[in-house]
């Protein structure tokens, strides 16, 4: 579904070799010690970082050339994902067309997007009117109604309350499942995520370490990095 | 309390100039004489400052939307340059407009430089890279996230403009606006020295009708109306204020992802150039004129030394004045430290020189009173410097207290370190502004106090050019070095 093969990436002197495989269907969470490249990776898949080698595949297509907007990618950040002035309705429905004229069958995939997210009862309402945690929602909606294949998370959750966090990451998941898709999700609260997770990649000192399961990376860890990062002391 | 003492001051100065208004108007009986030459002078005030605003808020949009879509290596430079026209003395700009398009000019018969077109053009000079600057700034608040949301859900330049830009120039417009119309109205040496006499303004019909017809019931008319003209634009205004006329560098650059069009890119490029043309010329023409004429004479040296020591010594006034007021948070020190703005300085200067005249015009009274206008009229800008420092300073007063720092070490430790550079630049600024300064000198009028400025002005008077242009060049080199150490102590800081 998602394949990056021998890529490298360099920016002064941060470099980041990345080999990375997921299924669709996949919950896979990224972890890392802070300044490892968890942020770039992501914004290599979305486009907003070119690799100087290697190519990105997305469903057997190589989208390593193409600008964010023709990527089946959606990328939902920490903050800043909706627009304050315009409505949580007309936030989904940038989604579909960002002059925002939609006709009715696009209106009516906005409001099963946002039904779907539960915020419903709230279209109507603006960003400053919600929660922090309805406002990824609006984000999580707005995945809904593109063609995404890939799901990128930059932390999106961190500035939530722990019970909400485990409530929104139920709902990654779940979209993950209905749609098949692939999701990436940047966290920095391993413990939080293990239950969740499909699969585990670690990046630290320069490389995307292969996936794991989270029981395997939790219980043994296999790199020095790992296991510092971890707080556990190596053998 | 500290904060009292700046406070009364102030107040004391305000009264010195209202007073003696108060008492003219007892002494006419209570009676105003509105004539109504004054409405014509009102309706050119208002005609001139609405165009002048016109003409640089909407250029002011396009040219710094230009500049945060296009990212270049000299866009820093550019933008630097565009500060250089607050550091320009207003004397030095109107002569810098007509050594361009005067009769003796570079470009003599295209527009004459006198009325309503040269004090548009001079206004222009001086507001339009100013609201270009703010635009910017405004335009670059957006979070980074926005302009990838735009690339990633394929905005196109128009969504782009009405879903990110727009909301934030939507914001700084009537600030920017306010601010510009409040200066334009104010505007005095462009005006005395382009408009002649059909096109004049409050301000400058404040001081003719005092200083030439002596007719002072008149001048209060016209001071009511201004202060009330002024006090209405203010409170849009503070709020451009708060953020900052300063010569600071501007927030770091927002990266656009979103591919561009040839014909956006034509279009931003060509802007951006016509933006420099409003800016270079002006300054261009004084810079090569002025070249071969700089000299120093006696009378400028005199000059100098007079302008050096007026000048600091209202930027000194101005600092100890000011950094009471930037650390209070009351409303009081907030309007206080606006009044040079609410009472421009041809109505506190009207009083003031009542006072004088009943005082005995004595040299070093009017030196004083000099300073002291200079240092109102530069209060609002060093408030705004000092201010955001004070504000960040004042996050660590509980740190401060919980580890015992006070007193003297306080001062050396956290303050001084923090405060350093802030007040330097709040100094440079001060500085610039008196240096620069023809209103004070000229409102308050004494032929015995010769400055930069005033000689200046008695060479262009006396049709000696050269020598005039060889002057402007001296001010404008002193000025704008001054704004560059000043945008390079920001730099530093940021």
């Amino acid at each position: 579904m998602l394949e990056i093969v021998d890529g490298h990436y360099g920016h002064g002197t941060f470099a980041l070799d990345i080999s990375l495989a997921a299924k669709s269907g996949e919950l896979i969470a990224v972890l890392g010690p802070s300044g490892a490249g968890k942020s770039t990776l992501l914004n290599i898949l979305a486009g907003f970082e070119t690799m100087q080698k290697g190519h990105i595949i997305v469903d057997g297509r190589d989208v390593s050339l193409q600008p964010p907007s023709r990527r089946p990618v959606s990328m939902v950040f920490q903050d800043n994902n909706v627009f304050p002035h315009l409505t949580l309705w007309q936030n989904v429905a940038l989604g579909l067309a960002p002059n925002l004229e939609l006709n009715n069958t696009q209106r009516l995939k906005v409001d099963a997007a946002l039904a779907r997210v539960g915020l419903g009862a709230l279209a109507s309402r603006k960003p400053g009117n919600v929660s922090g945690g309805e406002r990824q929602r609006v984000a999580l909606a707005r995945v809904l109604v593109r063609p995404t294949k890939v799901l990128l998370l930059d932390e999106p959750f961190a500035a939530l309350d722990p019970g909400l966090r485990q409530n929104m990451l139920a709902l990654v998941k779940e979209i993950t499942r209905e749609r098949a898709l692939a999701t990436l999700l940047v966290s920095h609260q391993p413990t939080e995520i293990r239950d969740a997770a499909d699969a585990i990649v670690f990046i630290a000192d320069g490389q995307v370490y292969p996936a794991e399961t989270p029981d395997a990376f939790f219980a043994s860890p296999g790199h020095a990095a790992v296991a510092a990062y971890l707080g556990k002391t190596s053998r | 309390m500290k904060t009292r003492i700046p406070q009364l001051i102030i107040l004391f100065a305000l009264t010195l100039g209202v007073a003696p208004l108060l008492v003219l108007l007892v002494e006419s009986g209570g009676a105003i004489h509105i004539e109504t030459t004054i409405f014509s002078v009102l309706a050119f005030t208002l005609e001139q400052a609405a165009l002048s605003t016109l003409l640089s808020v909407v250029p002011g949009i396009t040219v710094a939307r230009a500049l945060a879509r296009q990212n270049f290596a000299g866009r820093q430079l550019l933008l630097a340059l565009f500060a250089l026209p607050m550091a320009v003395p207003a004397i030095v700009a109107v002569l810098g407009v007509t050594a361009l398009i005067g009769n003796a000019g570079v470009l003599p018969g295209l527009i004459s430089p006198y009325g309503l077109a040269g004090i548009l053009i001079v206004h222009v000079f001086f507001n339009f890279p100013m609201a270009t600057r703010l635009f910017y700034q405004a335009l670059q608040s957006a979070p980074q996230e926005a302009y990838k949301l735009a690339a990633q859900l394929g905005f196109s330049e128009s969504a782009t403009f009405w879903q990110v830009e727009w909301p934030l120039l939507k914001i700084a417009l009537p600030q920017v606006a306010a601010i510009i119309f409040l200066l334009c109205a104010a505007s005095f040496v462009a005006v005395l020295t382009l408009g002649g006499a059909s096109a004049t303004t409050l301000e400058v019909a404040i001081y003719q009708s005092l200083r030439m017809d002596f007719d002072p019931p008149r001048a209060l008319a016209l001071c009511l109306l201004q202060v009330a003209l002024c006090t209405a634009l203010i409170g849009f205004a503070q709020a451009a204020f708060a953020q900052d006329r300063g010569f600071g560098i501007l927030r770091a650059t927002r990266f656009r992802y979103a591919a561009q069009s040839k014909v956006a890119l034509a279009a931003d490029w060509f802007t951006i150039t016509l933006g420099t043309v409003i800016v270079l010329p002006v300054l261009g023409v004084i810079l090569w004129r002025g070249m071969s004429h700089l000299h120093f004479t006696a009378l400028t040296w005199r000059g100098l030394g007079t302008s050096l020591c007026l000048a600091f010594a209202s930027a000194t006034l101005a600092l100890i004045l000011g950094r009471p007021l930037a650390k209070a948070r009351d409303s009081a020190s907030r309007v206080l430290s606006l009044s040079g703005l609410i009472m421009p300085p041809a109505v506190l200067a009207t009083g003031w020189f009542l006072v004088l005249h009943k005082l005995g015009d004595s040299l070093a009274l009017t030196a004083c009173f000099i300073i002291a206008l200079n240092s109102l009229i530069a209060l609002p800008y060093v408030v705004a410097a000092l201010r955001a420092r004070q504000m960040q300073l004042a996050a660590f007063a509980n740190l401060q207290s919980n580890l015992g720092i006070s007193g003297f070490n306080a001062w050396r430790i956290v303050e001084w370190p923090l405060l350093r550079s802030a007040t330097t630049q709040a100094f440079l600024m001060a500085l610039v502004l008196s240096l620069g300064d023809l209103t004070a000198i000229t409102l308050l009028g004494s032929s015995g106090i010769l400055t930069l400025p005033t000689l200046l002005h008695n060479e262009m008077g006396h049709y000696r050019g050269a020598d005039a242009e060889g002057t402007a060049l001296l001010l404008l080199l002193i000025c704008g070095g001054l704004t560059f150490a000043a945008q390079k102590l920001g730099q530093r800081d940021a």
